[in-house]
């Protein structure tokens, strides 16, 4: 199944329940806009190199549209549209003011010089900037897109339209960049972690994780999970999975993968599992915070962890939620779980609309407040109405989308 | 059986085409008569023959996906086919059925592709009236085809007055939170 189809399928069991009629859940799912263009720059060979480059912009009834950027050889624009819907939703649960959409380039940027990079981006920001804009559509950094190439997109924005930090978020912090946005996606994590434990009635001090990832989100996650006194059992990176029953030296790890090193060189007398063993050991609460769709249906039978949380986007297709629900885990969504960073991406940009800087209690502060909420709204739901935080999370967001598109007239 | 040359001239197929080269023609093209409900071809069966409905109605009928017959197009004296296998050497893509007591002209492969390798100036000709037949119909495939994707467009569409008033009433009272 793909990306579309997975969302396509949570949308619509949400819109079962709300009982939508077909033609109101065909307004609310199709994108707004799609821009497809050919980006072609020069390479360093000398050769000539056409990119596919798209930006889909989903539903902007909330208000300016916001979604990252990925270079990545596998972008599609059924991807790409995925994607777009999923930022429509995900800014809807924890009520930022935005609308979603997305967009990336289909290239390697492995195999690319930095120079290429920034030819390649400039170009593309040519192409589509009368699309963009602070009050229009505002990217932010994705797959293999960081800080850097940012920069460019506000530099060629800007070139183009005058001073605008505003047009794009995610970006360094020397460049109208915010405090807290590198660790903002695990920060979200744990508030919201914090908050099922708090309905389970018991401290994040002392309770077990199994982190599979330890990239953005699992390094952060894990560095705060540990800081608050929880035992972090395994981590894993592509290449393998380190355990030990009573908890990771955390720092240690960090440290060491610091220096871009994969796990499976790591010196330390820690047991190696696979990453299939990591997402069925026992614990307390299992992030899948890696790749989309890692549990299949065998998969999700196995898992012993009573409680999921989604850092990663799509971790759990939609035969093996279908198969958590039954067994009766608690899995909380990557719409809201993760929504961290995009929540972030909004202070960035306000900051951005305000020329003010703020300081990092602010931003960790703010975010506490929003990813607290936005879980209390979507557990009452969840429970009065007898669906499972998934779906709950959908209602959430088709409501208030769905009240912007009536407010606004069609 | 050998055709009326009256029969031939009367089909578009050979308009502008000039009397005696249409006696020639007659003389090389046989006339078939079927009831109603006889096969003229078959999908999947080499072609190895052109038509033309002199008298009667022909159905042209293909198999969708789910192996459901489907009728294509009804087709009245003066049409053409069969010929998309002359020009392409596939095998036949739909199924004749007749559909009332019909007469045909037959001129098989060989003959057609003789007649134009002849370079006089009614092979050309028919060339010229065999092409305008296959882009009238490419023209209708084509408009059919843009209805269609009209009809399974994902197009925003805007719900009538009852619908949005019952999604208010949804949105507003059932599912507010």
């Amino acid at each position: 199944m793909s990306g579309f189809e997975a969302t396509t399928h949570y949308f619509r069991q949400a819109a079962r329940v709300m009982e939508l009629s077909d033609r109101v859940q065909l307004l609310l799912i199709n994108p707004d806009k799609e821009i497809k263009v050919e980006v072609a720059i020069e390479l360093d060979s000398g050769q000539l190199g056409i990119f596919q480059g798209y930006r889909i912009q989903h539903n902007a009834a909330r208000g300016p549209l916001k979604g990252g950027l990925r270079y990545h050889p596998s972008v599609d624009e059924d991807d790409v549209k995925s994607l777009a819907a999923l930022m429509t939703w995900k800014t809807a649960v924890v009520d930022l003011p935005y609308g979603g959409a997305k967009g990336g380039i289909a290239c390697d940027p492995a195999s690319m010089s930095p120079g290429e990079l920034e030819r390649l981006t400039r170009k593309f920001i040519r192409q589509i900037h009368t699309d963009l804009g602070p009050t229009r559509d505002i990217p932010a950094p994705d797959v293999n897109t960081d800080a850097q190439v940012m920069a460019w997109v506000m530099s060629e924005y800007s070139q183009l339209h005058g001073f605008a930090p505003a047009v794009v978020t995610g970006k360094p912090l020397e460049l109208h960049g915010s405090q807290g946005r590198e660790a903002a996606t695990g920060l979200g994590l744990v508030f919201v972690i914090e908050e099922v434990l708090k309905d389970l009635g018991r401290p994040v001090a002392g309770t077990t994780f199994a982190i599979q990832g330890f990239g953005n989100v699992g390094s952060h996650t894990a560095r705060l999970l540990h800081e608050r006194g929880a035992k972090v059992l395994a981590v894993s990176d592509v290449s393998v999975g380190v355990f030990n029953p009573d908890g990771l030296d955390i720092p240690r790890l960090l440290e060491y993968v610091r220096g871009r090193r994969l796990l499976k060189d790591y010196p330390g007398e820690e047991r190696r599992i696979s990453n299939e063993e990591l997402l069925t050991m026992p614990c307390d609460v299992l992030i899948p915070a890696a790749l989309g769709g890692v549990f299949t249906a065998d998969l999700a039978r196995e898992v012993r962890a009573p409680v999921i949380v989604e850092g990663a986007n799509g971790p759990t297709p939609p035969e093996a939620d279908a198969i958590f629900n039954q067994r009766g885990l608690l899995v909380v969504p990557d719409i809201l779980a993760n929504a961290g960073g995009v929540t972030v991406s909004y202070f960035e940009w306000v900051q951005n609309l305000q020329h003010f800087r703020w300081e990092l209690d602010q931003v960790s502060g703010q975010l506490d407040r929003i990813m607290r909420q936005s879980y209390r709204t979507v557990q009452g739901l969840a429970k009065s109405r007898q669906v499972s935080l998934r779906t709950a999370a959908f209602i959430v967001a088709i409501g208030r989308v769905g009240r912007a598109v009536i407010h606004l007239g069609l | 059986m050998t055709s009326n040359a009256w029969d031939l001239a009367a089909l578009p197929l050979f308009t502008g085409v000039a009397a005696a080269d249409i006696i020639e023609i007659a003389r090389l093209a046989t006339v078939i008569d079927y009831p109603t409900g006889s096969t003229i071809f078959a999908e999947n069966e080499p072609g190895d023959a052109l038509y033309a409905v002199l008298r009667g109605r022909v159905e042209m009928r293909c198999r969708d996906r789910r192996g459901h017959e489907q009728t294509l197009a009804t087709l009245e004296p003066g049409a053409i086919l069969g010929e998309i296998a002359l020009l392409t050497d596939e095998p036949r893509a739909t199924t004749a059925v007749t559909v009332a007591e019909t007469t045909v002209l037959r001129l098989t492969n060989e003959t057609f592709m003789a007649l134009l390798k002849q370079g006089d100036r009614a092979g050309h000709q028919i060339l010229y009236n065999l092409a305008r037949g296959v882009a009238y119909r490419l023209g209708e495939v084509t408009q059919r085809l843009m209805r269609l994707l009209a009809d399974q467009s994902l197009v925003k569409v805007a719900p009538p007055e009852d619908e949005l008033d019952e999604l208010k009433r949804k949105l507003f009272t059932e599912w507010k939170f």
